[in-house]
Order: structure tokens, then sequence, then C-alpha cells
């Protein structure tokens, strides 16, 4: 079973590997470059995906954190970790990405609409609650994060709501013309692969990182078992 | 049902009493609040004009402030006297503990409040007579939100190797809809429209963390 | 024990670095106009696709290798648990 499931993951790899530079393939070959925006557009190729990804993880680390509550397995708490971490470096890339499309289509590297601002504060909860979950003991390390885990993603509504409620308080910069108007078909098409690469490559490291996590785990025991006779 | 409530109305009792006592946190937050207040009036030397629009953010980052130092001094105490695993073989709910918690932290973080405010109209020459009802409800709600938050969080943070330093770095991100919502609450009194908005978001803000406190304390606090 | 997942941040942090140098030095190049001019996006602005290829490249690359990184650190954790579990028999 284990050679098996060491087979699966090679293989995974190496297809994302190679999807993943088909990706950039399609991105900069079969895409046509936007009309107004030029080829800083294809930032947007990069940026929505990770957005996705970044909260499809803290999704996935809230659903883990109820459940490990409620099951006290060891693997929910890992796959709620994992998610977290994952979640964290691809909204680190929107993060990113988004002031370096900003700069030349706004005029701006940041601007406190409710999007961003939402994406900042989810950025800073994520750091805390991994930061928290280095510090724990472990003994009490999975049930304490996962409070904080579900604290953090149910704040996720009302911040965006607190912030665009907020702001329409105050006047915009014009964000007209965004990004979902009247897409080229082929942009869709590069869009939506992109969407699979990056789900892919989430589903991928939670995947390794899970695994590893359970093999620590079964590592450490086994060692524990012979230091005590 | 009934018996959890006393139970926990005698823990909010016991709290206020020993902080009538002793005084400690009451003495603490307050102090530190009206300091934060004067440093950020020699930051801005806001004129009458200006205090409209600065005065209510400038209030509850004292707010925050005081309030952080107040949920770190009442954990500390509990944990020096072992006071904590006394209170937990306490017949009552878990979930009805952290309500007599939070609600201890609300009264306390309201009483620096409400010293806080004067000072606030007399350094700033802020006019506030004319919607200090509004104001007080606007505070409250802020206060509960904070609070409810606010207690889980100190409980768990207190667990790590850091302690309570790590509490204002989890605790901010998540307090960010009460801090914008208190804020544009009270703004909105400044310009003498009413604060609705700002009530029904700090309202479902309150509900929900209460809520969810309520049910995830058990966790946060078993051996 | 952790020390595997450890170093496989290694590659993330130089990714994450890489996007950030390149990306900036990417918009940076170029007269992007005061804010008053760009805010609509009312003309079209000329961006270096080279510099974004790299960026892209250098992210895919850095995240691979953290796979690459965590897949060798798995494959060595079985083997000491093989090992471990040889000597309890």
């Amino acid at each position: 079973m284990n050679r098996n499931r060491a087979l699966i993951d090679s293989i995974l790899l190496i297809l994302l590997g190679a999807l993943m530079v088909a990706d950039l393939f399609l991105i900069f070959r079969f895409a046509p470059v936007e009309r107004t925006m030029g080829p800083i557009q294809k930032i947007f190729y990069f940026h929505v995906p990770s957005a996705w990804v970044a909260f499809l993880a803290f999704f996935v680390t809230f659903l883990a954190s109820v459940t490990y509550l409620v099951t006290k397995r060891e693997s929910h708490d890992c796959v709620a970790s994992s998610s977290a971490a994952v979640g964290m470096l691809f909204c680190t890339i929107v993060l990113v990405t988004g002031p370096i499309w900003g700069k030349p289509v706004w005029g701006i590297w940041w601007t406190w609409d409710p999007r961003l601002t939402s994406t900042l504060v989810l950025w800073f909860i994520y750091v805390a609650y991994l930061l928290i979950r280095s510090y724990l003991p472990g003994a009490r390390r999975a049930t304490l994060s996962a409070v904080v885990g579900i604290f953090g993603f149910l704040n996720v509504p009302l911040v965006y709501m607190s912030i665009r409620w907020w702001r329409t308080q105050h006047p915009q910069p014009v964000l007209a013309g965004g990004e979902g108007s009247g897409l080229d078909p082929r942009m869709k098409l590069v869009f939506f692969f992109s969407l699979f690469v990056f789900t892919l490559l989430y589903y991928v490291i939670v995947r390794l990182r899970v695994r590893l996590g359970s093999l620590e785990a079964r590592a450490s025991r086994l060692l524990e078992e012979r230091r005590l006779p | 049902m009934t018996g959890d409530f006393a139970g926990a109305l005698s823990i909010l009792r016991k709290d206020i009493l020993i902080e009538l006592r002793t005084r400690q946190a009451l003495l603490a937050m307050t102090l530190f609040a009206l300091l934060t207040v004067l440093i950020l009036a020699f930051a801005f030397e806001p004129t009458r004009e200006e205090v409209k629009a600065i005065g209510p953010g400038l209030l509850w980052v004292a707010f925050a402030f005081s309030g952080t130092i107040g949920l770190e001094h009442t954990l500390s105490t509990e944990r020096e006297e072992g006071g904590m695993e006394a209170l937990l073989l306490a017949p009552v709910d878990r979930g009805m503990i952290y309500l007599a918690k939070a609600a201890a932290n609300i009264v306390f973080m309201t009483a620096a409040e409400v010293v806080t405010l004067p000072f606030f109209v007399v350094f700033y020459n802020a006019d506030i007579a004319s919607f200090l009802p509004e104001l007080l409800l606007v505070n409250l709600l802020g206060t509960i939100g904070f609070c409810a938050v606010g207690t889980l969080l100190s409980v768990v943070t207190a667990q790590t190797k850091m302690r309570g330093v790590l509490l204002p770095v989890i605790l901010f991100p998540m307090i960010v809809p009460v801090f914008l919502a208190a804020v544009e609450g009270t703004s909105a009194l400044f310009r003498g429209d009413a604060p609705s908005g700002a009530i029904r978001l700090l309202a479902v803000y309150d509900i929900v963390f209460l809520a969810v406190g309520f049910m995830t304390f058990g966790f946060v606090v078993e051996e | 024990m952790t020390g595997w997942k450890r170093r496989a941040y290694a590659p993330l942090a130089l990714a994450a670095m890489a996007l950030a140098l390149t990306a900036v030095t990417a918009v940076a190049g170029h007269d992007t106009g005061s804010a008053a001019a760009g805010y609509a996006g009312a003309r079209p602005v000329p961006a270096n696709t080279s510099y974004l290829l790299g960026a892209f490249l250098f992210v895919w690359a850095g995240l691979w290798a953290y796979l690459a990184a965590l897949h060798k650190g798995q494959r060595r954790l079985e083997r000491m648990i093989g090992r471990l579990e040889e000597k309890e028999k």
C-alpha cells in the first residue's frame, strides 16, 4: 500500500509539473494580449486562481477544525494546519500580484477597497493562527488551534461586510471595467485551465503535507517506545 | 439551567468584588486609556473640526489598547492562585463560565471607557453631550464584541509559550469588524447622523461570537 | 522530526522573494504616469512580458521544489520507520 501511495505521489508530481509549464505556455502564447491593459493583464491568470485557492484553503481549515473538535482525530488537525499554511502562501501571492497589477492599471499600488482590505485582514488572521500554533504546547495544540481556526473563518464574512459598508461612505476609486467583463473565449479557457492547475497544486501540497505529518507522528511514537524500556 | 445561571452570576460577582478590593485592572486600564488619548493628542494636535474626523478612531484605539491590557490581567490573576482549576471544578456549565468571564471583562472595560470619555471631552474640546446615550450604546456593543472574542482568545494565548504577547497579534485582526463599525458609528454621531448600520453590524457580531464562544469554551479550558 | 518541513520552507521563501523582486522591476521600469492619468486604465500601459514570465516561472519552480522536498522527506521518513519497525521485531 505504501509503495502504491509513493507511486501515485510521484505521478502526481510529474503531472503537476507538466501542467504548470503548460499553464505558463497558455498564458503567454495562447491567450491574447488585452487591448487596454496590455501584457500586465496576464497577472490575472495567477492572481484570481490564487485568491480562489486561498479562500478554499481557509474554508478547508475551518471544516477540518470543526471535525477535529467533534472526532478528535489527529489527521483532521493535520489537514487544518497544512491547509492554513498553503492558504497563507497563496494569500501572499494574491497580495503581491495585486498591487503589481494595480500600479500600472489603476495608477496606485493599493486602495482600501473591500476585497483588498478583507484579503489583507485574512492574511493577518492566518499568520496569527500559524504563529499561535507554533507556540502552543504539543498536547493542547490541536484543540486550541481548531478553536482559533473556527473563530478566524467566521470573521471572514463580517470583515467583508464591515469594510464594504464602511467604504461605501467614501468615494471609491474607479474600478470600472473589472476583470470579469466580456472575456475573450481564449482568455476564458486559459483562465479555467489556470484555475484547475492551481487547485490541483493545492490538493497535492496538502496531500503531501498531511502524509508527512502522519509519518512524523508515527516515527516519533516509535522513537518514544524505543526509549521507554 | 437555573443552577448554571446562578453559578455564572456568582462568578461574575466574585470577579467584580475582587476588582473592587484590589482595583488593579481598572486602574491600569483607565490610566492606559487616558495616556493613549494624551499621546495621540500630542501626535495630531487636532483642531475642533479635526476632532470630529479623527476623534472616534482615536477613542477606539485607546479603548482597544486598554481592553487588551484588561484581558491579560483578568487571566493572570486566575492563573496565579490556581483559580482557573477551582473554577472548572465548580458544577457550572463551561459555556456559562465563559459568559461570566466575558461579562466581567465587559464591566471593567466599560468602566474604563466611561472614565476616559470626560477626559476626551476636555482635552479635545469635543461636544458629545447631544448624543451621549447613542454613543454609550455604540460603545457598549463594541465592547461586548471585543470581549466576546477577547475573553476566549486570551485563554488560548495564555497557554502558549509566549503568554500574553500573542494576544494582540490574533485579537486585532479578529476585531476589525468591531473596530470599523464602532468608529464609523461614532463618526456618524459626530456628524449628526444615526448610527443604525453600525449598531446592526455590531449586534450581529456580538451574537455570533458570544454564541461561538459559549460553544467552544469547553474545548479551550479542558485539561 | 520537523526539520524536513522547516527546510522545505526555503524554496517557498525564495519563490516569494523572486516574485516580489522581479515583478517590482517589471513595473518600476516603466513610466506608469501619475495617479490621475492611470486611474481608469485610460491608456495602454506597457509591461515587460519577459519579466512577468520570469516571475511566474520562479514561483512555479519554487513551489515545485517545495513539493519535491516534501516528497523526498516523506520517503526518508518511511525508510526510517521501516528500520525502526524492523528492530522492534
